[in-house]
């Protein structure tokens, strides 16, 4: 079952993304023409002649659609105008620096969001539930540069703890550079992940309140309480299974988010991630580079959806991997 | 105070004595169970009857401590064993319950956790009161199981609660309710969200568990036919109050109270000639109004000016008891003194 269901996502996933190809391609299109980006308007008219014919950008649209595919069957989704680098390469090496941030964020998140969400939901009107769920409308609602700006100014600058800002030291791991696996990297790392990690905690802490709160008035819950299941049993093997499964869900869903806002978050801490990349891009019309990022944040969500899916399926046993659904 | 009884202590599983439980919603304090008053003799069926929302599942919640704020026992107690479990700290209750007494519930839909196995559920059970081998438990969890006629039992304990039926899942709350052989099982309208087959079914399979466990059971159920053929004695509530008690055979035949005349009334195998079945007229009062005489006075097509007093709890045979002033006799009609 697992195996159609694979292959049967695989398929879908390679319809979605020639579809969203089309689109983005078309858009990208729409951005206007590159060429004087690139060359000095004022060029001789020969030389921007060249350069058009060299990035094929004389070719009718889906011509230039042909061969963007045909390449891209090959791995090669263009070299950026501005970088002189595969676009491919490119998105990778600043998307593991995003991925990172947006990891360990979440990972702060959920391993401090569940447990308060369950003391938060655990028991009638507690005050510690109450507390918890105003102050996580701060946590939704405050702005992520000014919180990020504030910490800077306290933990780096005033009390000297962490670096203000940049990726600090990274090691090769499987040919991946990570931070997250030296001292200085980590330290470079704490503050933006936990400037990006306010939002999803927030709401993670409230999505498992409410479900807590939700489940414990559920039958079952009544039935397991009149069997004499001890309250720890209840809460972690009884509530809590069935509460995690929207929240896995939403944590898929917030993993793509947080890679769009980081863009924030790497601004204010000099993080050289993707977001940045995608910005300057923009400025500069790359084509190559926006068409793969574009194309890379789809593959990136059709991955994470999924995942979703599969754990969601492992939690709950009414969840069939089927093809169909 | 249950003065009637004829029961000593040691033939006796539960005493409720005075038991108020209320809901205190603010703007209005709802009497769920207004001093209520009865004893389980061990073994014996006791039938808990009552139209829908006279206090029936409130009593037996009231009765292990699994009433929700804003509901709260006000008032009376609990005895299990000469102890009080209104009194008794959250730990040693929790002790009792599942083990020394079970309760089941009405919706087998939603009553087991939906992402976990039926032989986890049943284990964690036995885990929460005994130490023994996961293999043991599971031994007797498949047992409980084939004692309630489920068939493959080891494939069952397997299944999760979705891949059974209604019916499959009812006995498999019953079969948990039941594996540590309890003293008590309170079982709240247990078959009134199953087909009549399969209600008949586990009725029959109840009798049978009773004879061979020796268990006691209050049978929670709106239902007069259902309690016709299982119980042996009846209680009948009506907004929170006991109105009539007695064994089942004369209550049945010959209900002292006008209410539970009026629902023999209403059952269908006393009328089987398509006859419109008569209803008692009105309605039950919310338990938030306040009547000031008895409280199905209102509704009572006998009721008298001293109906505006309120009526005790009276009887002239032990244990045969009516909260009426003009008790109806053998052939239904009031008592002489009142036309
Ligand atoms: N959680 C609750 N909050 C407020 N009122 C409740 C609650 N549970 C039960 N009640 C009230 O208590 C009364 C008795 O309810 P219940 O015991 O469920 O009746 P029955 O089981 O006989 O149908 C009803 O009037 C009901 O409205
Ligand atoms: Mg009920």
């Amino acid at each position: 079952m697992m195996g159609t269901f694979l292959l049967y996502r695989t398929l879908q996933a390679f319809v979605t993304l020639a579809v969203v190809s089309i689109i983005i391609f078309l858009g990208v299109f729409a951005l206007g023409n590159p060429v004087y980006v690139l060359v000095d308007p004022s060029a001789p008219a020969d030389v921007v002649e060249q350069t058009i014919r060299r990035l094929g950008l004389d070719r009718p649209i889906y011509e230039q659609y042909g061969i963007f595919v045909t390449n891209a069957l090959s791995g090669d989704l263009g070299t950026s105008y501005t970088h002189a680098q595969p676009s491919l390469a490119l998105i990778a090496s600043r998307f593991t620096a995003t991925f990172e941030l947006v990891l360990a964020s979440l990972v702060i998140a959920v391993a401090l969001g569940l447990p308060l969400g369950l003391i938060a939901g655990y028991g009638k009107n507690n005050w510690v539930g109450r507390t918890l769920s105003s102050v996580s409308i701060l946590g939704i609602s405050v702005p992520i540069f000014w919180l990020g700006l504030l910490m800077i100014i306290v933990f780096s600058l005033e009390l000297k703890w962490l670096p203000t800002g940049g990726r600090g030291e990274t090691v090769a791991l499987f040919g991946v550079e990570t931070s997250l696996l030296t001292l200085d990297g980590l330290s470079h790392l704490v503050l933006p992940a936990m400037a990006l990690s306010l939002f999803p905690l927030a709401l993670i802490i409230r999505l498992t309140r409410a479900g807590v709160r939700e489940h414990s008035q559920m039958d079952y819950v009544r039935f397991a309480r009149a069997m004499g299941i001890r309250p720890a049993k209840l809460l972690f093997a009884y509530v809590l299974r069935n509460v995690l499964i929207p929240i896995v869900t939403m944590i898929g869903l917030i993993f793509g988010t947080l890679i769009a806002f980081a863009v924030v978050t790497e601004t204010v801490f000099a993080w050289p991630g993707i977001g940045k990349l995608l910005i300057d891009s923009i400025k500069v019309s790359d084509r190559p580079v926006i068409i793969a990022y574009l194309l890379f944040v789809v593959v990136m969500f059709l991955v994470i959806n999924l995942i979703v899916d599969v754990i969601n399926a492992a939690l709950d046993p009414r969840i069939r991997l089927s093809g169909t659904s | 105070m249950t003065a009637h009884s004829k029961s000593n202590t040691a033939s006796r599983v539960l005493r409720v004595q005075s038991l108020s439980t209320h809901f205190d919603l603010g703007f209005a304090m709802v009497r769920a169970v207004d001093d209520v008053d009865f004893e389980v003799e061990r073994g014996e069926i006791l039938g808990l009857v009552g139209e829908s929302g006279s206090g029936k599942t409130v009593a037996g919640l009231s009765i292990l401590g699994l009433v929700e704020p804003p509901g709260e026992i006000i008032h009376g107690s609990v005895f299990f064993e000469g102890r009080d479990l209104t009194r008794m700290p959250d730990n040693e209750i929790r002790q009792i319950r599942g083990n020394r007494i079970s309760m089941i519930f009405q919706d087998p839909l939603t009553t087991l956790s939906p992402t976990m196995r039926i032989g986890k559920q049943m284990q964690n059970v036995i885990a929460a009161h005994h130490r023994i081998a996961r293999r043991d438990a599971r031994v007797r969890c498949r047992d409980a199981l084939g004692k309630l006629g489920i068939s493959s039992p080891e494939e069952r304990l397997n299944a999760y609660p979705h891949e059974l039926s209604g019916g499959m899942r009812q006995r498999v709350c019953i079969a948990m309710a039941m594996l540590n052989e309890p003293d008590l099982i309170i079982a709240d309208e247990p078959t009134t969200a199953l087909d009549v087959t399969t209600q008949a079914q586990i009725l029959q399979e109840i009798k049978l568990l009773r004879e061979r466990t020796g268990a006691a059971f209050i049978w929670i159920t709106h239902d007069l036919a259902v309690v016709s053929e299982l119980a042996d004695r009846l209680v009948v509530m009506y907004s929170g109050q006991i109105v009539e008690e007695g064994t089942a055979a004369e209550v049945l035949s010959a209900p002292k109270h006008p209410y539970t005349h009026g629902l023999l009334q209403s059952v269908p195998a006393h009328n089987r000639d398509l006859v419109r079945l008569p209803q008692i007229p009105g309605f039950a009062p919310t338990p938030v109004d306040r009547i000031a005489g008895c409280k199905f006075g209102p509704r009572c097509k006998y009721a008298q000016p001293k109906c505006q007093e309120r009526p005790g709890l009276q009887g002239a045979v032990s244990g045969r008891l009516a909260r009426c002033f003009f008790p109806l006799d053998e052939t239904g009609d009031p008592a002489e003194d009142m036309r």
